[in-house]
């Protein structure tokens, strides 16, 4: 009797554990929820007192990274309630490296980021998507150096790439320079920033090819770098939001207040950092188990949040630089295309919308939550 | 002849931890000079410490984690996808291995895709998992059971099909029902075999729950791993993978523990307390039995 039912509570526990492993998704994005319910501040909740919310569910947001002050927006977003205001529960699906435009190609999400390339690529690929809004101006890859190391590509003599990708990253820079890439010898260290690190002191390579998140440790630790990668290099829009046109008929409304809410999160990280900051170790606070790695990672994306135009609109997306990149995609065989006009995937319908809010309001509920948690 | 057995019994159980405690002082004595030398290797400087950090490091990097309560919200989750994935794998090779080894038509149509199953990198098809189930624990339990899979398959239907043929011999002699011949020979001599994958099952599974959060997690002890690397906080990414091992410590533990109580046949002094407690209630029953008449 007592094996009997010690047998029928092993299968039902385990029976109980696959059924709860299926129901895992919904279970996240309740507590996703529930954290961003607790996290509301009561100056957001009043400021939509009134109005008509739209009932937009849960947005399932892909971005590359778990939740980080890298990526700030979501944090301060969910953190004044700004994804409430609109209507909607956000369900943050960290990507790592996975292919984000796949998840979206599939529903799986509704909205993602992506670089140009990969969104370029994908479209090659027969994937129907549209852009948005430009979110990371700047490239997020790059080239960097030790401080007193050579300031122009060109001097370099031994490239380590963080992983076989950023050999194209040496290839545009060195083909931009009118330099043969050939010319500088690779070799391919892999993603521990302890092992580039101790490359680039030893002097086993002359500089690192990878992205913001392999140099950031470093200079946390104390490591004095500079990116060399040229101008031309760096003004690339490296993640932009990307959405399927039926998404985009189905559900344009949320979209738009997405946007709004992510734009507004973004303009209330670059107006008080300190707050931002303690935004980001209440959420995170394994990012910030070292003080200087959390401050470091704030303070390196800063550059790549801020507005391309002196107007200050978040979310232009850079046609001009979209169209060169995708030309150049086009030349070094990377794209089918004979050609390729950008018009025909950039949609900036919602730009205007999500720039309409009051900056000085947002500036406020900043200063509200800090009076309430700081 | 009770009395004799209690003894041996007990003898035998005292036996084996003598045995472990006799054992103790020099695996001790092992552990305390590897940590000496890499105690001496970061003092020294032979290693950078962000390569190697100092063990005093790495212990006060764990007890933060510890205190601040971000390793045990982690590694609920990771613990939650290993026994999920265990379960889900363990329990899916047991039932086809049974399958198989009752139904030779079945068998030769499954083997060969479980063999495929096992041959194929399931770290190159962790992303495709992803594609195909979505984000949240569902596909990092399923790697885990994809992972933790076959050596329970491959050991249960071994222990289920290679069975002695004498011991086959005396079951039909007796004219054992294909029923029983299952449970009373088959199922209890391949037992020890199948535990034998089970245990090699448990620690698959660790892994494939952490290949999985490697590839995209929001929570668990590969994400921390991940992020204390990026940060160079490598104390702290110490810290976390000792966490890992002893977790797998554990789980093998706690598999031995269950083979240790499950298969008691395989074991001389389980299997002589078994018998003393079968022969004092025989003897119980005799006496009751005696005095009612």
């Amino acid at each position: 009797m007592r094996k009997t039912s010690m047998r029928l509570a092993a299968v039902v526990a385990a029976g109980a554990l696959v059924l709860a492993a299926c129901g895992g998704d919904d279970e996240s994005a309740s507590e996703a929820s529930d954290t961003s319910s607790e996290a509301s501040d009561d100056s957001s909740e009043e400021s939509t007192e009134g109005d008509e919310v739209q009932d937009c569910g849960t947005i399932g947001f892909l971005q590359p990274l778990p939740e980080s002050i890298i990526f700030w927006p979501f944090i301060t977003a969910n953190a004044l309630g700004y994804f409430e205001d609109e209507g909607m529960q956000v369900e943050l699906l960290p990507g790592g490296e996975l292919p984000e435009t796949a998840f979206v190609d599939n529903g799986t999400a509704d909205i993602a980021t992506a670089g140009g390339p990969e969104v370029m690529q994908a479209l090659d690929a027969g994937a129907n998507l549209k852009v948005l809004y430009d979110y990371w101006n700047v490239a997020a890859e790059g080239l960097v150096t030790l401080a007193d190391g050579p300031d122009n590509p060109a001097d370099v003599k031994t490239v380590g790439l963080v992983t076989d990708s950023d050999a194209a990253t040496v290839e545009i820079i060195w083909s931009s320079l009118g330099v043969d890439p050939g010319s500088v010898n690779t070799v391919t260290l892999g993603e521990s920033p302890a092992i580039l690190a101790e490359s680039l002191e030893s002097g086993s390579v002359d500089a690192v090819a990878g992205a913001i998140s392999d140099f950031i440790g470093m200079q946390a630790a104390g490591l004095d770098i500079k990116d060399i990668a040229p101008d031309s290099f760096r003004a690339s829009p490296s993640a932009s939001f990307i959405v399927t046109p039926t998404t985009i008929e189905e559900n344009g409304d949320c979209i738009e207040g997405f946007l709004r809410a992510w734009a507004k999160g973004t303009y209330a990280g670059l107006v008080n950092g300190e707050v931002t900051q303690a935004m980001g170790k209440a959420a995170v606070p394994e990012e910030w188990t070292e003080e200087s790695v959390g401050i470091a990672s704030y303070d390196q994306s800063v550059a790549y949040q801020e507005p391309v135009g002196s107007d200050g609109i978040f979310g232009t997306v850079q046609r001009d630089v979209w169209q060169a990149q995708a030309d150049d995609l086009i030349e070094i065989g990377e794209l089918d295309f004979e050609s390729l006009d950008v018009g025909s995937f950039i949609d900036e319908r919602f730009v205007e919308g999500s720039n309409d809010w009051d900056r000085a309001e947002v500036e406020a509920d900043m200063q509200a939550w800090a009076d309430a948690n700081m | 002849m009770s009395d004799i057995v209690v003894g041996s019994s007990s003898v035998s159980g005292n036996r084996g931890w003598r045995g472990i405690l006799r054992s103790l002082p020099l695996q001790l004595g092992a552990f305390a000079i590897v940590i000496f030398i890499w105690w001496l290797a970061a003092d020294q400087g032979w290693v950078s410490p962000r390569i190697l950090p100092a063990p005093g490091d790495v212990v006060l990097a764990f007890w933060d984690l510890v205190v601040s309560g971000i390793l045990m919200d982690n590694l609920w989750i990771t613990v939650y996808e290993v026994i999920a994935g265990f379960i889900l794998g363990s329990l899916g090779g047991f039932l086809i291995a049974v399958g198989a080894a009752l139904y030779g038509p079945f068998r030769q149509v499954v083997t060969p895709y479980m063999v495929a199953l096992q041959v194929t990198p399931r770290v190159a098809i962790a992303p495709l998992l992803f594609i195909w189930l979505g984000f949240g624990t569902l596909p990092k339990i399923v790697l885990a059971a994809t992972i933790c899979f076959f050596p329970v398959f491959i050991n249960t239907l071994t222990g289920l099909t290679i069975i002695d043929e004498d011991e086959k011999e005396l079951f039909r002699s007796l004219r054992a029902s294909k029923g029983q011949e299952f449970f009373r020979l088959q199922l209890p001599s391949a037992m020890p075999v199948t535990f034998a994958g089970l245990k090699t099952a448990i620690s698959l599974a660790l892994i494939g729950a952490i290949v999985g959060e490697f590839v995209s997690a929001d929570q668990g002890l590969g994400l921390l791993i991940q992020r204390f690397s990026f940060q160079l906080n490598t104390p702290a990414a110490y810290a976390v993978l000792f966490s890992l091992t002893l977790l797998g410590l554990l789980l093998y533990g706690f598999m031995e523990l269950l083979d240790r109580y499950f298969i008691f046949w395989n074991r001389n002094e389980r299997m002589l307390k078994r018998t003393r407690r079968m022969e004092s209630r025989y003897q119980r029953s005799i006496r009751s039995h005696d005095a009612a008449q």
